[in-house]
């Protein structure tokens, strides 16, 4: 066999079999780096979307507790007092009892 | 040992219900019936009967409505016919109630009822009621629904529609609003349409009150209704969905009115809130696509939302009972 066919077989060699499969390859590296890349946009936009809604929870909360502070200071001006044991009465609900049996009793006392 | 029991209860214009701290709920239809004369009185064997008694026997008795047009009427039988009525819910759902055992009672009666009403209402009850809390329809809503903050309450009741502002304290006088279009003038409108369209058909409250019940809307998109109604004795179909459509909206549309105006008129800071935060109750709340209907009417004014609640039957009811059993007994002490 010369050295002529030998190369000739070599060449043959690699384009048939080594190129197609390095082609395959770097082709599965490039997909699965693709892949990658998509599944950690998913996982920042799930943390993004838990972040805005923790945010929205949060916001709620300031409003209600801002609400309930209104409520004390209208309800700290009743000119009936009332003193309550009760621990489980919260205190924004302590303030609508307070007013509600106070207009109760001038109902009353209304001729 | 006596016991203390806690009773909610809505005083409604067509029915009352009552929910009772040992768990039992009912209604009843808020109307007495006297026998007509001494043949029927003979035949019922009894004085009075009520509810839904005094509603199949209404050839033979006079049917009061005492709380007509949500409060108690200005006549001779209205008081005592209350009382009666009270007297027969408690009755009904506190049949283990011995001699010595006390009851605390709290009482939703219409957003603007007069002082002169819920006065006739506390002394009508002093002798089967030890306390009782006299309390504002929506506002008992509004405290079945836990909601007590920015929120609209609109209550439509047979008698009266009721809107309630809440903004975390006790309602105002100008938070509140009473509308006689209710779910008795809807009656009246779905009668007088059907009679513009079949003037022979043969109508009754009963018929007019099912086909609300059952067919009432006033979404966009709805099946044919079709109901059987009586010409001259004989059964025939007739198709009565746009009439009714129409009927409904005459309802809405004042309801829609009434909400506009207690938002414009709210702190313009917490208008949008409030706006998004509308709740039907009562039986009005029912009529298929109503909460859709008003969203509509708040779209020139910037949108809004609007819920409707699960149990607008007994939410009233439950939200009284629910104030009784957290309010602490040295409150009831002043009463």
């Amino acid at each position: 066999m010369s050295i002529h066919a030998l190369t000739l077989s070599n060449t043959k060699l690699i384009s048939t079999y080594l190129v197609p499969s390095a082609t395959l390859v770097i082709g599965g590296v490039l997909v699965w780096k693709l892949w990658q890349q998509r599944q950690q946009l998913k996982e920042n936009q799930q943390v993004q979307d838990s972040l805005s809604e923790r945010l929205d929870q949060l916001e709620t909360q300031k409003a209600n507790t801002s609400t309930q502070k209104k409520t004390d200071t209208t309800t700290s001006s009743t000119t009936t007092s009332f003193k309550t044991s009760s621990a489980s009465t919260n205190s924004s609900k302590q303030g609508l009892f307070e007013q509600l049996i106070s207009d109760n009793i001038a109902l009353r006392e209304a001729h | 040992m006596s016991t203390t029991y806690y009773l909610g209860i809505d005083l409604g214009t067509s029915q009352s219900s009552v929910t009772t701290s040992t768990g039992k709920r009912l209604s009843l239809k808020s109307c007495v019936g006297y026998p007509k004369d001494v043949i029927s009185r003979k035949r019922l064997g009894k004085d009075y009967l009520l509810g839904d008694e005094a509603l199949d026997n209404r050839l033979a008795v006079n049917l009061v409505w005492p709380l007509a047009d949500g409060v108690i009427r200005d006549d001779k039988y209205a008081l005592e016919a209350t009382q009666l009525i009270l007297q027969e819910l408690i009755a009904l759902s506190l049949p283990e109630k011995q001699e010595g055992d006390h009851l605390y009672t709290a009482i939703g009666v219409p957003a603007q009822a007069s002082i002169v009403n819920k006065k006739a209402i506390i002394e009508i009850t002093q002798d089967f009621i030890d306390k009782i809390l006299i309390v504002s329809e929506p506002f008992a809503v509004a405290y079945s629904c836990g909601r007590f903050d920015e929120c609209l309450i609109v209550d439509i009741g047979a008698g009266t529609t009721d809107l309630c502002r809440m903004h975390g304290s006790l309602p105002d006088e100008e938070d509140q609003m009473t509308l006689n279009t209710a779910g008795n003038f809807l009656d009246a409108e779905i009668h007088k349409a059907i009679l513009a369209k079949y003037p022979d058909v043969q109508l009754t409250e009963k018929i007019i009150k099912m086909i609300k019940e059952k067919y009432g809307f006033v979404s966009d998109t709805v099946d044919p209704v079709n109901v059987v109604l009586h010409k001259q004795g004989l059964p025939d179909t007739y198709d009565i969905t746009d009439l009714l459509k129409t009927a409904c909206l005459n309802l809405t549309e004042p309801v829609s009115k009434a909400i506009q105006q207690l938002v414009g008129s709210f702190d313009p800071d917490f208008q949008e809130k409030l706006r998004h935060n509308i709740i039907l109750a009562g039986g009005g709340s029912r009529l298929k696509g109503i909460d859709l209907a008003v969203e509509k009417s708040l779209e020139t004014y910037g949108g809004g939302k609007v819920e409707c609640v699960q149990d607008s039957e007994y939410c009233g009811s439950v939200g009284a009972l629910k104030m009784c059993m957290e309010m602490p007994e040295e409150y009831w002490e002043h009463l």
